[in-house]
């Protein structure tokens, strides 16, 4: 099976104040929205473009479970989906509505799949995170009653500069909460908007935080709990690689983004990340497997330790360069 | 020093204390196990 995926923010506006948050603060305070006319034209346009893609509609905000019309915009997608227009229905949310089962079994009743990210395994971290006192809490109830609910929840950490050396004890915290019936995805971070200005108090270096990530990385392998590690796999020893994304270029390649600002088109942020890569990684052997946020990354710290673990591994593929 | 056969690479892992093969295009791996669906906002601004 082939998958593609309808990148779908639906609003601007957020219950949180993260300060790796990828859009600006201003773009979240002015509300802007997608309704659900805005959603039938997308589906209609989705349905003409017949393509061999199975449609993964990824809806996300800002905070989606603040739009008025969540309930209503998930009934016409949910319609697309038992007519075969769609694979699959993916919520991006902080969960923090969710706290509230009865909200929760709503949601739940038209979703497929909640990504949520969790920053740290301790409140009051994770809530200065988010500016937020709280959000932790509420997040956490978020997550357990979708997973009461029958939604696949999948987990996103960041290897972020406060919280990378207890990445282990996150893991050991998600793995107390709900063994694995999450699935876990481990990524760098998107140094963009607010993330950008804020970089100084976030970013880390990924070759120091690389002991911290294999510690985290062995737990996850010895306790059976499935991951994904969207991060340069030269800085990882080969014994993570199998848990690279697999055929992700090709994904991301055929996916679209729909927003109230730029409306309809092609997923240009990630193509600009994920297919386009850094120039020296063009002659790895692992250019097609590898798929992390490097742009902003290496404007912060240079191609020096991925040149140093490439060659450290001899992944250059020969006559390149 | 690496090695690629086909879609196959074998490398030294020093994890494991040995040689392992790693496929580049393995059709037996299934994206639901894999994929980033948190990838979202593909058109955030800079």
């Amino acid at each position: 099976m082939r998958f593609r995926k309808l990148y779908v923010n639906i609003n601007s506006q957020c219950n949180c104040q993260c300060i790796n948050c990828i859009l600006r603060k201003e773009s979240r305070i002015k509300e802007s929205l997608l309704g659900i006319e805005d959603i039938q034209q997308t589906l209609m346009k989705i349905d003409k473009l017949k393509s061999k893609y199975l449609n993964i509609f990824e809806i996300s905000g800002g905070e989606p479970t603040l739009h008025n019309d969540l309930l209503g915009i998930l009934s016409i997608v949910k319609s697309a989906k038992n007519e075969g227009k769609i694979h699959k229905i993916a919520l991006l949310t902080n969960a923090m509505k969710l706290s509230d089962n009865a909200y929760c079994e709503k949601v739940s009743e038209y979703i497929d799949d909640a990504i949520v990210t969790l920053y740290s395994c301790y409140p009051d971290e994770h809530d200065w995170f988010t500016g937020v006192p709280g959000s932790f809490e509420s997040k956490i109830q978020g997550i357990d009653n979708m997973i009461k609910n029958g939604v696949n929840v999948h987990i996103k950490i960041l290897i972020i500069k406060p919280s990378y050396v207890n990445l282990k004890e996150m893991m050991s915290y998600i793995y107390s909460k709900w063994e694995d019936k999450v699935h876990i995805a481990l990524n760098g971070t998107h140094f963009t908007g607010d993330a950008k200005d804020n970089h100084e108090d976030l970013s880390i270096q990924l070759s120091d935080a690389k002991v911290y990530i294999e510690d985290a990385l062995d737990f996850l392998l010895d306790n059976k709990i499935r991951f994904s590690v969207f991060l340069p796999l030269c800085i990882l020893d080969p014994k993570y690689w199998k848990n690279s994304p697999v055929r992700y270029k090709e994904l991301i390649d055929n996916s679209f983004s729909i927003s109230p600002t730029y409306g309809f088109g092609k997923a240009t942020r990630l193509l600009d990340e994920f297919i386009n890569k850094n120039p020296i990684c063009q002659n790895c052997v692992l250019v097609e497997r590898c798929n992390w946020p490097w742009k902003q990354y290496c404007n912060i710290y240079g191609s020096g330790e991925i040149l140093y673990y490439r060659d450290k591994l001899g992944l250059k593929i020969q006559g390149g360069e | 020093m690496t090695t690629k056969i086909g879609n196959t690479i074998i490398v030294y892992s020093e994890k494991l204390k040995e040689e392992v093969e790693f496929e580049l295009v393995d059709e037996n791996l299934s994206i639901e196990n894999y994929e980033c669906i948190g990838c979202s906002n593909a058109d955030y601004g800079n």
